[in-house]
């Protein structure tokens, strides 16, 4: 409010009352969306812990037989690789956003004189790449949603600490000024009756 | 045959289960200074990565006779899986498939050692024992390049992180 010149007219203080009418309407608005925002962003969240839990528990399931990977036979990195994440575009909590979809990968013919544990191995490996495909797509959600948190944060705290405060002081102020203006010509003209007379 | 003699006594015993007491290549060096080049080409045939029914005679035409039927009894408990039903095999044993991937593994490596073993008998300072010796090099090789830390690492790898992706 601080420099801020205020015309002290009728227009004037009709033209605050319109943008306190609709600053206070957009509030709650902005309010509703930083919550469901946060709840998204929880709900994600949550959701990652919940892959990497299943990460974790598949790196358990296997911890038994590990030693296999380093079999001098089978060279495992060229069993399995990822050729590209497939994803859908999305909205989010009103933010555009990219769904995982599935994995897309190249996978080695498995030959007969290969190694049995290579088909525990592939399928070990596409579970943990997906899992992690997954928690990928959901961290950049996260990642453009708290960039939209932070927009609609900003938002709100413009209304609530400027926009409605100002208006509601320059409201204020226009109508003692308008108020002061009336009873100081009421006051003149009776001055200038009382003379006249 | 004075040099197979030599060769045979000069390479030291492995023990299943236990580190190779020799590499695959100064096993090689060794036999290479030892044998003719007929025999050497020999010996280089076989490996059990790559055995080709066939190529040897009497014992070693059973190994490979052997490997082979492994072989296909992998592709047959690959295609039971897949086709979810009982598989049938020939050499190994239905309950191999309620192992873990390395308990299973050790079971074949452990098949493939007795195999050979008994392929050995009687067949003293031969080119068979000589092949036999390799070949159970190999599998005590193996054996011992199953390490738990190397393998976690080498899983680890493949899975962090995800490279070459495109979202």
């Amino acid at each position: 409010m601080a420099g801020m010149k205020i015309k002290y007219t009728k227009t004037e203080r009709a033209r605050q009352k319109k943008i306190l009418k609709v600053s206070q309407r957009m509030l709650p608005l902005f309010e509703a969306m930083e919550k469901s925002l946060m709840v998204t962003i929880n709900g994600i969240a949550e959701q990652i812990e919940k892959i990497e839990e299943a990460i974790e528990r598949n790196n358990k399931k296997a911890k038994p037989w590990l030693a296999v990977f380093s079999d001098n036979w089978v060279d495992v990195s060229q069993l399995i690789s990822v050729n590209k994440i497939v994803t859908r575009p999305v909205d989010v909590a009103g933010v555009r956003v990219q769904q995982y979809e599935k994995v897309d990968f190249n996978v080695a013919t498995i030959e007969n004189d290969m190694p049995l544990w290579v088909d525990d191995a592939i399928e070990l490996m596409q579970e943990q790449l997906q899992l992690k495909a997954e928690i990928k797509c959901l961290e950049e959600q996260i990642e453009l949603l708290e960039e939209e948190l932070l927009d609609v944060r900003a938002r709100v705290k413009l209304f609530e600490n400027r926009r409605i405060p100002n208006a509601q002081m320059a409201i204020r102020k226009i109508g003692q000024k308008l108020q002061d203006d009336e009873r100081l010509m009421i006051a003149t003209a009776k001055v200038v009756k009382t003379k006249n007379e | 045959m004075s040099n197979l003699v030599y060769l045979m006594c000069s390479l030291p015993s492995l023990t299943y289960g236990e580190a190779p007491p020799i590499t695959m290549d100064e096993f090689l060096n060794e036999a290479q200074s030892q044998l003719s080049k007929k025999s050497f080409l020999k010996l280089g045939q076989f490996s059990l990565q790559e055995v080709n029914a066939g190529s040897g005679k009497g014992k070693l035409k059973r190994f490979t006779k052997l490997i082979e039927d492994l072989h296909n009894d992998l592709s047959e408990l690959r295609t039971a899986k897949w086709q979810q039903r009982e598989p049938e095999l020939i050499n190994l044993s239905k309950s191999l498939m309620e192992l873990d991937p390395l308990e299973r593994e050790m079971a074949i490596i452990q098949w493939e050692w007795d195999e050979l073993t008994d392929m050995e008998v009687g067949a003293n300072f031969t080119m068979t024992e000589l092949i036999v010796y390799k070949l159970k090099l190999e599998l005590v090789s193996r054996v011992y390049s199953f390490d738990k830390t190397h393998g976690a690492k080498v899983l680890d790898s493949v899975v962090n992180p995800i490279q070459n992706s495109e979202v």
